[in-house]
């Protein structure tokens, strides 16, 4: 660690990881809950752990991404952080914040708290991905706002790289798009339009750009590649993730009452939406292969590789997969969603915040590299979940297809809920890949606690 | 200008063209242009094959052969599950979908691998369905 403040990151990355493993067991509920109905019926009913689930997973990889750049931002401007107490403060606010509001889907009936929490002054809640109360929406502004305040004055009085400034892109696109979830139009055309405008454009649009500068600032440190070829690469990547992610918005459109040139639009440009991801694996493996040394931490090396196959998989392969306005008309909102989601926030999101992680966590504990065998545990995490999200993946898409076929193709088309028990059989196989899942985000966890001989600081 | 600025793609992909070109076709026939992509492919390694340097030739004996195998696997198997399976039936969509979904991407995966090495002039052998190497 080149810079004392950039420590601020530790609590980020231990708030992440423990709301990662808060997101893994409510997804092994939800995972029973599919095959066995009253599973926790009426503690936790399907409805609240799936909010749990997909709140977790947003609020744990935004602590990611703050972390990553506290970490990050330091290093590359060449100047302490502008104020590590106002990172630290802003650290505890969204915890207990975050916390707040999950005891709240939890204990308080969803209808409640919206009437506790100011829902009647401006009804933000309600809609997927969303749920949020008014309050935790501002509170979530408030932090934002410091964070870039503080990231940016640090950028501005230090060295400004393109790494950085992408970064700083995408974290200030994601604060602005935010704000859209707190336009709640009646109309619910208008509503799903702009919905998407938080949705669609964190995850394929701001959110690449993050992605792809924690990438690039990894791979510079972990290869010893030139910075000068790693940002070019970084050009051209964000470029193609822009040009192909905000016209592919239009994906989201097809028959929800917006113009029919929609279906064009957004069939073309999501087409070409896997051209950023495939550039990405290029990226990494041409980066990997061309280093200059040979990296202590391997672990980190295998988890930026594995983000550039994953992502390209899940958000490109998978994606491309039901983009297409005709395939989408029989395909939308099947398991083959489900499918995409798991594995494209797993490859591109998940696994870029761990390596992020897994570069610094030794920096931040003192060491470049830890012992060989917590780097031999934490590589059998990463192969663990990562084999089983595959699996995951592809019992998903096949319950999905099954789905298609005998709710929407077939000439005698069954209702939804018997259509469930259809399929129930690759529900059961998921669910035993979410066992797998899990198993591997305890050996992941293991890998901090294995001690030994750890490699000595070296200066990149 | 200095020089190095001249040839950005050059000092981007050290290795050699050709190798670099046989791999883009390999992986263009697998995803916007399948057919005439390797079309062109057979044409560029009928005219190099003999004359090429070894990583070139290397290069483009995988790429054809790999192109041939695993194009005959990815359709063969698909159209297999379909004809024994039957069009009506939604398990032949099942398993075909999630076969061909499944095979295209490794290949794609492979077709990464083996475009890095061409960018950086060295030769690689597609696992399982590549010819053994020219030493």
């Amino acid at each position: 660690m080149k810079y004392s403040s950039q420590s601020v990151a530790m609590p980020y990355f231990i708030a992440a990881i423990g709301l990662f493993v808060g997101q893994i067991i409510f997804g092994l509920a939800m995972g029973l809950q599919y095959v066995v109905g009253d599973f926790l019926f009426p503690e936790i009913p399907f409805n609240v752990a799936r909010m749990v689930h997909t709140n977790l997973l947003i609020v744990w990889l935004l602590f990611g991404f703050m972390g990553a750049t506290y970490f990050l931002v330091p290093e590359e401007a060449e100047t302490e952080l502008y104020s590590p107490k106002l990172a630290l403060a802003m650290f505890w606010i969204f915890l207990v914040a975050g916390a707040a509001t999950i005891l709240g889907y939890l204990l308080v009936p969803y209808s409640t708290l919206a009437e506790m929490t100011g829902n009647n002054i401006l009804a933000t809640m309600g809609r997927e991905f969303l749920e949020q109360p008014l309050l935790t929406k501002i509170g979530i502004v408030i932090v934002a706002l410091a964070f870039l305040f503080n990231i940016t004055m640090t950028l501005l009085k230090g060295r400004k790289t393109v790494i950085s400034i992408v970064l700083l892109m995408g974290l200030w696109g994601l604060a602005i798009f935010f704000l859209f979830s707190f336009y709640n139009p009646g109309n619910l055309v208008k509503d799903k339009f702009y919905w998407w405008w938080v949705v669609h454009l964190w995850v394929e649009g701001v959110w690449e750009l993050i992605m792809a500068a924690i990438l690039a600032f990894v791979l510079i440190k972990v290869t010893g590649v030139d910075r000068e070829v790693i940002e070019k690469w970084l050009y051209v990547i964000i470029t193609l993730a822009l040009v192909t992610g905000l016209i592919g918005t239009g994906h989201h459109y097809f028959w929800i009452g917006t113009p029919g040139y929609w279906q064009w639009l957004g069939s073309v440009f999501s087409a070409l939406e896997p051209i950023p991801f495939f550039a990405m694996t290029v990226f990494a493996f041409n980066m990997v292969n061309r280093r200059r040394r040979e990296h202590p931490n391997k672990a980190a090396v295998l988890w930026a590789l594995g983000t550039g196959v994953m992502a390209f998989l899940g958000a490109g392969v998978w994606g491309f997969l039901h983009t297409l306005a005709p395939v989408n008309y029989y395909t939308h909102g099947s398991q083959i969603t489900a499918a995409h989601g798991h594995m494209a926030f797993y490859g591109a999101y998940v696994l870029v915040v761990l390596t992020m992680i897994s570069y610094a966590m030794p920096l931040l504990r003192g060491r470049a590299a830890n012992d060989e065998r917590a780097q031999v545990c934490e590589m059998w995490g990463f192969w663990l979940m990562t084999i089983s999200m595959v699996f995951i993946t592809l019992f998903l898409t096949a319950a999905g297809i099954l789905q298609v076929w005998l709710q929407r193709v077939s000439d005698t088309p069954m209702p939804f809920m018997a259509v469930q028990d259809q399929v129930s059989l690759f529900y059961w196989m998921r669910l035993w890949a979410g066992v797998v899942f899990a198993a591997g985000l305890v050996t992941y966890l293991a890998s901090f606690f294995v001690k030994g001989e750890s490699k000595p600081l070296i200066h990149a | 200008m200095p020089d190095q600025e001249a040839d950005l793609l050059r000092e981007q992909m050290p290795g050699p063209r050709l190798a670099i070109l046989a791999e883009s076709l390999f992986l263009a026939n697998l995803l916007v242009a399948p057919g005439l992509a390797f079309v062109v492919l057979v044409i560029l390694w009928r005219k190099h094959r003999e004359s090429a340097p070894l990583v070139v030739r290397n290069h483009l004996q995988q790429t054809v052969v790999a192109s041939l195998y695993g194009g005959a696997m990815l359709l063969g198997v698909s159209i297999a599950i379909f004809l024994l399976g039957g069009f009506d039936d939604p398990w032949s969509w099942v398993l075909g979908i999630l076969y061909f979904v499944s095979f295209h991407a490794t290949l794609v995966i492979f077709g990464v691998i083996g475009l890095n090495h061409a960018m950086l002039g060295q030769s690689w052998q597609y696992p399982f369905i590549g010819p053994d190497l020219f030493e």
